[in-house]
């Protein structure tokens, strides 16, 4: 569709031509969506933060001085945004603390979900993504989807990159065993 | 595919797995229609001081104006002073309807204590700093 970089849409906006922002919009709002759904976990709420985040955008577009990405802005606009309506609800999950996966039950899970109808793949993994911290959730999206660089993760959730490698870590291993509780309940040690 | 041997790419498979999520189609229609909207508005608010530069001018003038006066007048060998012809003044109160009238001073009896003034100086300052304080935590909140 549009092969321009986003700084010509963002100069364009900025000269007073609107709709240029539409591309904007249009690059970016699956992915402000998907991380605010993963924070708010509804989709009506997820829709109107996106929007807002995507308005607020606009209304600052004069001071985005281009020394991150113009998606990482946005991932950060939309993730503070999500994060506020939590805080107004009151809806922080306490995750689970889960430490004891090993590298055998890798190949275990693959077949396990790859057994699985599709729909009903993407339902179990996104289930156990919920059970993980929201942070952690944002970083494994950002990480593993966006493949956006430890450094741009680092200026999107406010913290260090040494913190964002350890919440990666601990989050891997948290998912594959959230994963393997659910989808191999036989294999589960009751204890 | 062929068998995942680490953790690193099973997660990566994962969360590949999990897609990304939709929202709704007219979405860019509704950030669109608010955008026109913000931007319509932003070029109605032109802000507009209270007092004009002008105003503010004289006022500045009539108040210095005001003090010089009023400092030159305490003096009794100003020069200013001389200048100015009371004797109009005196005329008035010659008037006897005039002199039935008892003088009225209500700030006579009305004393601060050097304590209160000095709290008083400090509290001001204080609400000054705290303006600041808050003019700059808003202008940084709008600011992300």
């Amino acid at each position: 569709m549009n092969t321009k970089p986003d700084e010509y849409y963002i100069e364009q906006t900025l000269n007073g031509n609107v709709n240029a922002f539409a591309f904007l919009v249009e690059k970016y709002k699956h992915m402000v969506y998907t991380l605010t759904i993963r924070i708010v976990k509804n989709k009506e709420e997820a829709e109107e933060v996106s929007q807002d985040s995507f308005v607020k955008a606009f209304k600052n577009l004069d001071k985005f001085k281009g020394e991150s990405k113009f998606s990482t802005w946005i991932y950060k606009i939309a993730y503070y945004a999500s994060l506020d309506v939590l805080k107004k609800n009151k809806r922080f999950v306490n995750s689970e603390n889960i430490d004891d996966f090993n590298e055998g039950d890798l190949e275990n899970m693959q077949d396990a979900l790859e057994y699985l109808h599709e729909n009903e793949r993407k339902k179990v993994i996104n289930d156990a993504l919920l059970r993980l911290n929201e942070d952690e959730r944002i970083i494994l999206t950002l990480y593993y989807f966006e493949e956006l660089p430890v450094k741009e993760i680092s200026k999107v959730v406010n913290l260090s990159e040494d913190n964002i490698k350890t919440k990666l870590f601990r989050s891997r291993k948290k998912l594959t065993t959230i994963l393997k509780h659910v989808i191999e309940p036989r294999t589960v040690d009751l204890r | 595919m062929k068998p995942i041997k680490n953790i690193e790419e099973i997660t990566k498979y994962i969360i590949k797995e999990a897609q990304i999520e939709s929202p709704s189609e007219d979405f860019l229609n509704k950030v669109m229609n608010s955008v026109k909207l913000e931007r319509k508005l932003s070029l109605r608010k032109v802000y507009q001081p209270l007092i004009s530069k002008s105003a503010w001018l004289l006022i500045i003038t009539v108040f210095f104006g005001l003090s010089i006066f009023m400092l030159a007048g305490n003096s009794e060998n100003s020069y200013l002073l001389s200048k100015v012809n009371v004797s109009f003044f005196d005329k008035i109160t010659s008037i006897k309807v005039l002199e039935n009238i008892p003088s009225i001073n209500i700030f006579k009896n009305i004393h601060f204590s050097s304590t209160f003034t000095y709290s008083f100086v400090f509290f001001s300052i204080l609400v000054m700093l705290q303006l600041w304080v808050i003019k700059n935590y808003f202008n940084k909140q709008n600011s992300i």
